[in-house]
């Protein structure tokens, strides 16, 4: 008798069938008891509303499948920034800009798989009436959510570290842009019918994005200078 | 459960995150648990695989489907592993004794399998771990070592690794090509 040998093909031929075994034992949600604490739901009820907004005004992932081109691929673009340590001009990162049908895509690249140190930054001014309700600050993002909860409003303040593979998807839906250099590289603020206004801009690492709703143009702006 | 339900919009506003936390959340806290042996713990490891899942929903497809629920599964499994590792690091078990000994209960019902499918339950869970996600569901190394927050080169490694012991498993066993 032959001694057996472990290959890719004999696991490949074995595992997706105890995979189906095994998973198929496994108990529903029904089955199981288990009762989450009341602090369980509160933190869940934050990162749902989250995962919520962030669907709505742009969402950072990294992308293991691109998905297909509706339209067409408009822009590839090479960014370049200056250190001012070295004094020279150095590529830091690339991006490829997809523009589908309902919104356009960012795609990141970078030869470093981080540029430098995620600093969150927080604002200064918010308007009055509303409050910090969302605080989600990770290693290279950070989503704050400011709400006024009588009239039921929120601005967003989102800032992404860029970072190799990072993707953003921002929604098409803005109809009026009105470039604002002044925020910082290719600082654009961005009318939506629904009187949403956002203001996207880049600095040497991170993106950032701010975001209302019935907000003046003049108060988001307040809110992006205070950014600190 | 209500008042949280009561945020939700329509069934179809739900977005894929939350039909991935109705669909496994409860199952998601068991395999935590299983590891951590603490309500706390498990439920803090939940959190952080729903934290860590949103980085991958355009990957999900489809929610009720065995692929994604080794998805969420491994995830959460990983996300146990790094809260043991943080908080029980002092206790009298290690975690190789964990790993050696955690399977999921569940799994002990499996009824039908063969002697190799056997072996393969018996490999320690970080290599069955990978050999799920690349050999039962397709992932590419690169995809798993992402998930798994490992680099490329210890998924080959431990690929190469869990071929050896499971190897050895299947020889102690008796276990021959025309066996």
């Amino acid at each position: 008798m032959d001694r057996i040998q472990v290959t890719d093909e004999l696991l490949y031929r074995y595992m997706p069938g105890l995979e189906e075994k095994l998973l198929d034992t496994y108990p529903t949600e029904q089955e199981i008891a288990h009762e989450f604490t009341a602090e369980f739901y509160e933190r869940m009820q934050k990162l749902l509303k989250r995962a919520r907004q962030k669907e709505k005004y742009g969402v950072p992932v990294t992308t293991w499948r691109r998905v297909a081109a509706v339209l067409s691929i408009v822009t590839i673009s090479s960014l370049t920034v200056s250190l001012s340590v070295e004094a020279v001009r150095q590529k830091l990162y690339d991006f490829v800009q997809t523009i589908y049908e309902s919104y356009t895509e960012f795609l990141f690249s970078s030869e470093e798989e981080k540029v430098g140190e995620f600093v969150p930054l927080y604002p200064e001014y918010i308007p009055k009436g509303y409050e910090l309700a969302i605080e989600d600050v990770g290693d290279t993002h950070s989503f704050l959510s400011y709400e006024n909860k009588e009239q039921g409003r929120s601005v967003f303040v989102q800032q992404d570290q860029i970072t190799d593979g990072l993707l953003m998807a921002v929604d098409n839906e803005y109809i009026v842009k009105e470039s604002y250099p002044k925020l910082g590289e290719e600082g654009q603020l961005c009318y939506k019918e629904d009187g949403t206004i956002r203001a996207v801009w880049k600095t040497e690492n991170c993106l950032y994005m701010v975001s209302a709703t019935d907000l003046p143009r003049e108060e988001i702006l307040k809110i992006c200078e205070s950014l600190k | 459960m209500l008042f949280y339900l009561s945020l939700l919009d329509t069934e179809e506003e739900k977005s894929k995150f939350e039909q991935l936390y109705y669909q496994y959340s409860k199952l998601m806290y068991l395999c935590a648990w299983e590891i951590l042996r603490d309500e706390q713990l498990a439920e803090d490891a939940v959190h952080e695989a729903f934290i860590k899942l949103t980085k991958y929903l355009k990957k999900i497809d489809e929610i009720k489907c065995n692929k994604t629920k080794r998805f969420v599964v491994i995830v959460v499994e990983s996300a146990a592993k790094d809260i043991w590792r943080k908080e029980k690091r002092n206790s009298h078990e290690t975690w190789e004794e964990v790993e050696r000994e955690y399977h999921f209960t569940a799994e002990v019902n499996v009824s039908g399998i063969t002697v190799i499918e056997e072996a393969i339950l018996k490999l320690p869970f970080t290599y069955r771990q990978i050999f799920q996600l690349k050999y039962g569901w397709g992932y590419a190394n690169r995809e798993i070592a992402d998930v798994l927050d490992m680099r490329e080169g210890t998924i080959r490694q431990r690929l190469a690794r869990g071929k050896k012991l499971l190897q050895e498993l299947l020889e102690d066993a008796g276990v021959h090509m025309n066996g």
